[in-house]
């Protein structure tokens, strides 16, 4: 993990879950372009440009998520902290792979609430994974995990075994990765819209969960179910290390 | 009898698949592009005819931060999710506090606001046509 990982975990605020009420986590700076970062011993960084594309690094056994997550570290962090100084803008980019090499690309700022990906490769990449922010501090909103609408993004190119969409909310990250690509297929067409049945199922449980994180979180794991019924693993990781993803749905 | 019944149900059936093929067509070629920038009931209005006027209101990005809309064609053999570029109509939420998406942005509102991004899909996520401002 780089300098700017650790610094940027440091501002993220409290583990899943816990909103701070007070001041702390990025959420009590949300307006600040340069919060200060005391906890981690290396100087304060809000937006930090990052190159296009960083410097790749050679895949290393570990999950897929872990990984990319690796490999797209600094430049997250980075763009969650420039989310939240733009009013809650997302970001998004593509991980590819090019003679066995993983490196990110196609960094492009979204809308308010939602991110045009650039799939655009050049020749011999592969695409390996999306990813994008929900740049959310903690006082008005909870860093929410994917939306369904983000379900629907990752299945425009979840034709290959371990593609992966990759999330970063600040506090943790979360993943969805193709497992089985045939119990994929079979799920997303007994769900086509997916819309309507997730948004049931969501407000069936807001009423359990105060914390919206945990809200999209429990929707996702009884959404998705087993592996073996949807074809798709979810997963997520926390601060400090959010490149240690576990596996959330059976 | 039975012979009769057959070619009447063959019949109906190739009249159907035609009629699915026809509408799929005419949702690749339809010219999304022209809508975008535009209000959402706009491009409603010249959609070809089949669709499901029940509107399923969604988010864009995440729960509390905008909205979109999809509609179906019947079965789900083709749907249009549209997502909006900055809301005039609507109040972007930020309130910490979960609201069902209905609750958030009602329909009426949503649908005077300005198409950003339109996607056509069928199948497996398959996109048959898309346009974005950005």
């Amino acid at each position: 993990m780089t300098v700017a990982a650790y610094c940027a975990t440091s501002l993220s605020g409290d583990v899943a879950g816990n909103k701070p009420g007070g001041s702390g986590g990025a959420g009590g700076n949300s307006g600040g372009s340069n919060p200060s970062c005391t906890t981690c011993g290396v100087p304060p960084r809000g937006w930090v440009a990052v190159d296009d594309v960083n410097d790749p690094i050679s895949p290393v056994m570990d999950s897929i998520p872990g990984i990319l997550s690796r490999v797209a570290d600094t430049q997250m962090d980075s763009m969650y902290l420039k989310g939240l100084e733009s009013n809650f803008r997302e970001h998004g980019f593509v991980v590819v792979r090019k003679n066995g090499m993983v490196y990110t690309k196609n960094l492009k700022i979204g809308l308010q609430s939602t991110v045009d990906i650039n799939y655009t490769l050049a020749s011999g990449e592969e695409l390996l994974a999306y990813g994008h922010i929900h740049s959310e501090d903690t006082v008005n909103f909870y860093r929410t995990s994917f939306s369904v609408e983000d379900l629907i993004e990752f299945n425009k190119n979840a034709t290959k075994l371990g593609f992966t969409a990759i999330l970063e909310v600040g506090n943790a990250r979360y993943a969805f990765v193709v497992e089985d690509l045939a119990k994929k297929t079979a799920f997303n067409v007994a769900k086509r819209g997916h819309k309507k049945s997730f948004y049931q199922l969501l407000n069936s449980l807001s009423s359990q969960y105060s914390n919206g994180q945990l809200l999209t979180e429990e929707t996702w794991i009884q959404y998705l179910g087993s592996v073996s019924l949807s074809g798709i693993g979810f997963y997520k990781s926390t601060a400090p290390d959010k490149n240690n993803f576990i596996k959330l749905n059976p | 009898m039975r012979i009769i019944i057959l070619i009447f149900l063959s019949f109906i059936s190739t009249l159907n698949c035609f009629a699915q093929n026809q509408l799929e067509s005419d949702l690749q070629n339809f010219p999304l592009a022209n809508y975008l920038n535009k209000p959402i009931d706009s491009l409603i209005a010249h959609l070809p005819t089949g669709y499901d006027t029940l509107f399923v209101v969604g988010s864009a990005g995440n729960i509390n931060k905008g909205a979109s809309i999809q509609i179906n064609y019947a079965n789900y053999q083709f749907w249009l999710d549209i997502f909006i570029t900055s809301p005039q109509f609507i109040t972007v939420q930020r309130d910490a506090r979960y609201s069902s998406v209905d609750t958030a942005w009602p329909l009426q509102l949503l649908r005077k606001e300005k198409v950003g991004r339109v996607t056509i899909f069928k199948g497996d996520y398959l996109v048959i046509n898309d346009a974005s401002v950005n």
